[in-house]
């Protein structure tokens, strides 16, 4: 059984297609069998909601009088990028406001745009003969612009690693919040409904097919950066005409302590074509499989701690390790259905029509990580080897003659057993003897949460920490807190001074 | 029921919770206390007899808010993600069977952790 693409779009036009939502595939297969299934059923379509950060959208504002040939532009504060024509500019989804604050950016104006509210505009210039004009401001809404056109180098990930974290502390990440010691994982993606895990040999998903973006009709363009087709980790670029768009579908997004985002609303008609087709648009959340990744690991290979389904990850719970964690969402499963079932109700009033690929998107490929000539350094590369440290049933008398003979002011405590159990100060012994006997031992004086790093930790990452806890070193431990060797703020300043 | 009691200046060193419970026999829940030099606000919840305890705390010059909605929504901004859900402490937030984010607002304890952590900036607490 084969159908061909004008048959589907001559029964939309006729009002007599079958139009089902992706989640609703699996059952009618197993009702139907393959092949009474590719016959019933015309066209599945498929959504996603989340925050997709690679976007953005090229406006066109027209000629002032006298013309400007604008070299920086801000739009509510935001600036866009004008490395093009006179007046054409791209605003991109992350920017940030000009200022201190992390509140509004990129992601708000172009929800604000679709929303019709005005939007204050500056613009600065060298001027030239041709362009005179050295400065503007003006107010514009999105009426005001010749063509507001959304082109997003990256959306519609096939499906995207989940997230949690080992590390010892609350990580703010565009994953959400993830919280210490594994306690959580989050993931994002829509699983079954899912555009590209619904078309993985990618054969109605390629350049020109017509999809849903955030309310209008778009286009797929082309595979999106980072394409990752060999690892199942597909992407792809899409636009769509922002003045055809509508804010039910797109919504700002202000990720704690990591900056702005967009959520997009995105789904694909897929044609059953043959029984190929209905095969793969059959797929379940316990077929589309992801990683759980570690990101307390703060480097680009952070560790795959096991396979997962969505299935699993969206059943709020995930065995990890023989822990049952709690898994939540950051991109809207609801919004993603929502989309599904927009776009469904859209073809079968017959204003929607299917296209299939001018060109297939690449199958083969993979992502490459970043050519770097020089390697950032290592926490091991800087560290001192050279440790003072102190077993925590020693007294707390001998522990300040320690730190006197070597002209220090705090060093680690371990254990019988060697491993790292806290970190005593001079502050700490200074209170202990204004408290009088109460404390005996450094174990009863020292700070038993110590801020550590490991050896294989980049210098950045330590910079970072010891900026964030305000504090001038700390121990550098391995995974069984042996403690290997101290790093503080003056072996980094060597870095700097080279 | 949950409610605000402002305590002037004048009353912030006397007993009055614990009077007010003896008097009327109603358990009072404190949810957040917070005490200055000059002045005392608390969170508290009673669970029945709420109208007695309110009574009581006004007899004596304190100022009670009623929280019927301790937190709010902007349902036209909330895109059901489920973040709140994972930062809430009391369950405020449920993840319904059909992806629904459910909201029991009378649950909040005013904690304020879910306000910035909401990518869509749709909640927020008057008080
Ligand atoms: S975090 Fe915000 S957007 Fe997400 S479900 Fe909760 S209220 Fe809605
Ligand atoms: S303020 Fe605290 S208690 Fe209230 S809903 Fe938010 S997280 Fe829950």
């Amino acid at each position: 059984m084969k159908k061909s693409i004008e048959e589907i779009n001559q029964k939309i036009s006729e009002g007599c297609a079958r139009v089902v939502t992706s989640d609703e595939m699996p059952n009618i297969v197993k009702e139907l069998g393959l092949e009474l299934a590719t016959k019933e059923i015309d066209v599945v379509t498929t959504g996603t909601f989340g925050a997709m950060c690679s976007s953005g959208a090229f406006l066109n504002f027209g000629h002032s009088d006298p013309p400007i040939k604008m070299q920086r532009v801000f739009l509510n504060d935001v600036e866009a990028f004008t490395g093009i024509a006179a007046v054409d500019a791209y605003i991109g989804a992350t920017q940030q406001a000009r200022g201190p604050t992390l509140d509004y950016g990129g992601g708000h104006v172009i929800e604000d745009l679709i929303g019709k509210k005005k939007i204050e505009l500056r613009a600065e210039s060298y001027g030239t003969d041709c362009y005179p004009l050295k400065s503007l401001e003006t107010e514009i809404t999105i009426d005001d612009l010749n063509q507001a056109i959304m082109v997003n180098p990256r959306n519609g990930y096939q499906k995207y690693n989940a997230a949690t974290n080992s590390s010892d502390r609350v990580l703010y990440t565009y994953m959400g919040p993830l919280f210490p010691n594994f306690e959580n994982i989050s993931y994002s993606g829509s699983g079954l409904l899912s555009p590209l895990s619904n078309d993985p040999e990618y054969r109605t998903i390629g350049i020109g097919t017509r999809i849903f973006l955030a309310g209008a009709k778009g286009y797929v363009i082309g595979e999106g950066t980072q394409h990752d087709p060999e690892n199942g980790f597909g992407t792809l670029m899409v636009r769509g005409n922002l003045k055809e768009m509508n804010t039910n579908f797109i919504r700002a997004a202000k990720i704690y302590k990591y900056g702005i985002s967009l959520y997009i609303g995105l789904g694909i008609p897929i044609p059953i074509l043959d029984e190929e087709m209905a095969k793969a648009t059959a797929i379940e959340d316990k077929d589309v499989v992801t990683n759980i990744v570690d990101y307390g690991i703060q480097r680009r290979d952070k560790p795959i701690l096991r396979r997962v389904t969505y299935e699993e990850l969206k059943s709020g719970f995930v065995d990890l390790n023989g822990k049952e964690v709690k898994t939540f969402p950051m991109s809207s499963y609801l919004k993603a259905k929502e989309v599904a079932e927009t776009l469904k109700r859209e073809i079968l009033k017959g204003s929607f029509k299917l296209s299939l690929p001018v060109e297939s998107l690449p199958k083969s490929g993979k992502i490459k990580p970043m050519y770097q000539k020089k390697v950032n350094p290592m926490v091991k590369d800087l560290m001192s080897r050279r440790v003072v440290f102190i077993e925590e049933d020693t007294s707390i008398e001998e522990a300040a003659k320690v730190l006197v003979r070597n002209g220090i002011d705090h060093m680690p405590v371990v254990s019988e057993a060697g491993r790292l159990t806290g970190i005593i100060t001079s502050w700490d012994i200074a209170k202990s003897v204004a408290k009088g006997s109460f404390y005996k031992k450094v174990k009863d004086a020292m700070s038993k949460n110590v801020i550590c790093i490991g050896p294989d930790d980049f210098v950045d990452v330590a910079a970072r920490r010891l900026e964030q806890y305000n504090i001038s070193a700390m121990p550098v431990i391995n995974p069984n807190r042996e403690v290997l060797g101290m790093i503080s703020s003056s072996d980094l300043s060597k870095l700097v001074r080279g | 029921m949950k409610m605000k009691i402002q305590i002037p200046a004048n009353l912030v060193r006397k007993p009055i919770v614990s009077d007010i419970v003896l008097k009327t026999k109603v358990l009072i829940n404190l949810e957040k206390v917070n005490i200055e030099t000059n002045k005392a606000d608390m969170i508290v919840d009673v669970k029945d007899e709420w109208e007695d305890v309110k009574k009581a705390f006004e007899e004596r010059g304190i100022k009670v808010d009623l929280l019927k909605e301790p937190i709010k929504r902007r349902l036209d901004r909330c895109v059901m993600c489920g973040i709140c859900s994972m930062i809430c402490p009391v369950d405020v937030f449920k993840i319904s069977e059909d992806w629904e984010v459910k909201m029991d607002s009378s649950r909040c304890i005013i904690c304020k952790n879910c306000i910035d952590l909401c990518p869509t900036e749709s909640l927020t607490i008057d008080y």
